[in-house]
């Protein structure tokens, strides 16, 4: 009779754990404009992504390379990208209901990939995180959507640095080059998923002002010394410098 | 005087001949249908014709629901009022969206599919040209932030009698109705009622705007049930065990959740 009672049971369990979608669907976009942390409205073309969240916990952010400080607990889903008005393009998007199980949460997650000259595709410098919707489960009636005007979200803000990798090596210039009013500073020990700021100083017991951001490399710039590959940067000084010094950093690198 | 009564009978003649002559019936009946769907909200919707000249026949996306009246943008579907159908196709449930392009109308979103290992795959709906809605399917209109719009479906009043596949699961549907109707003035041949609880029977989630729905569940009395619960045998009732009275709108969808262990085919109108 026990068994017969727990076959009966199984069978109930089974048969109610099916009563659902297997298909679940949602759609992305932001109300605008959403901006960069210099107030600039995110350019046409930047980088969205849609950011699954596991239960209990939170989006830890990301690397300068794009990758997941977290990624146990957070999965990038998918890309969007932003079109007229700052904000995010509308992207529709399904998945098997199991794939993101309910009560984790999505998020929308705005990225700063400008280079020093301002064009996109760069590494990461910054992030912005819309707030959290609660993932639907396979039972769910209703039309699920992240980051909507509908929901009352305003616009997101870059508001959050991206970290170094670990690993990345500390730089070491290898070369100095005045030339009037810019110097061409060069370094070995870099990483290409990494961003340097160099800084500079006429007193080495004052403040470091930093004279180039968002340095990184690319194909394109890296060149070949004495040492191997160095990765150079021109910084603009004042003209009739009588003594100025250099120093290379990774911002917000991992320990 | 006799030539004037001769001509009275002429005209007489005349006007009983008139009378006489049968009308000529055009071929079909056709209509709209107008549903209240409030801005910046979601609701399900259902079309109850069908195609023009087809008897029986599913008619197009494009042709059944109107886009007079709702909110198109030129570019951004985000902007515009949208269509989302729940369907299948060759890989099973899948979803095909629509917005309102300025000019050129309901106008397919390619979606993208997430699989397991982010080997995801797009989804390109069927031009809204292209899409049979058949009668009695549910699909959801997301309107844009704004002011309460009506949406008209329209087509030709159909001939044939609605039969809906209902599967195991969750399934959007709708009665294929032109008039307002009740969930206990239709035929549930087929409904499960489970053991009479409402946490085992099938159940109808019906959408008031937004995430909220009213839900109803198929009773059958079992056995050795009190009399009392005789009057709610095979009908739709409330969580209070209270019939359902409830007026539904022409063109309104709802959910079906479907609990029994097979499918069946909703025949409202009877075989």
């Amino acid at each position: 009779m026990k068994n017969a009672l727990s076959v009966v049971t199984g069978v109930l369990l089974a048969a109610s754990s099916f009563a659902g979608l297997s298909q679940l669907t949602l759609s992305i976009s932001t109300p605008g404009p959403d901006t960069y942390a210099d107030g600039q409205p995110v350019q046409v073309g930047e980088t969205y992504l849609l950011v699954y969240v596991n239960q209990g916990a939170s989006f830890q952010g990301l690397y300068t390379d794009g990758s997941l400080v977290d990624p146990v607990n957070n999965r990038v889903a998918t890309k969007a990208y932003a079109v007229a008005g700052a904000k995010c393009g509308f992207k529709a998007v399904q998945y098997p209901a199991e794939l993101f199980p309910a009560g984790g949460s999505w998020v929308i997650v705005v990225l700063d990939t400008r280079t020093g000259d301002g064009a996109l595709g760069g590494l990461v410098a910054g992030q912005g995180v819309s707030a959290a919707t609660v993932a639907a489960g396979s039972t769910s009636t209703s039309l699920g959507a992240v980051g909507a005007a509908s929901q009352g979200v305003a616009g997101l803000t870059v508001s959050g640095q991206t970290l170094a990798p670990a690993g990345t090596p500390a730089p070491e210039i290898t070369a100095v080059q005045p030339n009037g009013d810019t110097v061409n500073v060069r370094f070995k020990n870099f990483s290409d998923k990494a961003l340097y700021e160099v800084q500079s100083t006429t007193d080495l017991a004052g403040q470091w002002q930093t004279v180039a951001k968002r340095v990184q490399a690319t194909a394109q710039n890296i060149v070949q010394g004495e040492n191997g590959a160095e990765l150079p940067a021109a910084v603009q000084v004042p003209a009739g410098d009588k003594v100025r010094f250099f120093k290379v950093i990774v911002p917000n690198a991992a320990q | 005087m006799k030539k004037f009564l001769m001509i009275t009978a002429a005209l007489a003649s005349a006007g009983w001949m008139q009378a006489a002559m049968p009308a000529l019936e055009g071929t079909n009946v056709v209509g709209f249908a107008a549903i209240g769907v409030p801005g910046g909200t979601n609701s399900i919707v259902t079309v109850p014709f069908e195609a023009c000249l087809g008897a029986g026949v599913s008619g197009m996306l494009s042709d059944l629901v109107a886009t007079n009246g709702l909110t198109s943008h030129a570019s951004d579907p985000a902007s515009a009022d949208q269509l989302v159908v729940l369907t299948t196709n060759e890989t099973g449930q899948v979803y095909y969206y629509y917005w309102y392009e300025t000019v050129a109308g309901w106008t397919a979103i390619t979606t993208e599919k997430l699989m397991p290992g982010g080997t995801n795959a797009t989804v390109n709906p069927p031009a809204a040209t292209n899409f049979p809605i058949a009668r009695g399917l549910g699909f959801w209109i997301k309107r844009a932030p704004g002011a309460a719009q009506t949406l008209y479906v329209k087509g030709q009043v159909s001939s044939a009698k609605q039969a809906t596949l209902i599967e195991q699961g969750l399934n959007l549907i709708g009665y294929g109705s032109v008039t307002n109707f009740t969930l206990n003035g239709l035929d549930w041949t087929g409904a499960y009622g489970g053991t009479g609880n409402t946490a085992t029977s099938d159940k109808i989630l019906v959408c008031n705007g937004g995430n909220s729905f009213t839900e109803y569940f198929f009773f059958v009395k079992p056995v050795g049930w009190d009399t009392a619960y005789d009057a709610l045998s095979n009908k739709w009732i409330t969580k209070d065990y209270q019939v359902a009275t409830g007026t539904i709108p022409a063109g309104q969808g709802f959910w079906y959740l479907r609990r029994g262990t097979s499918s069946f085919t909703f025949r409202p109108d009877g075989e």
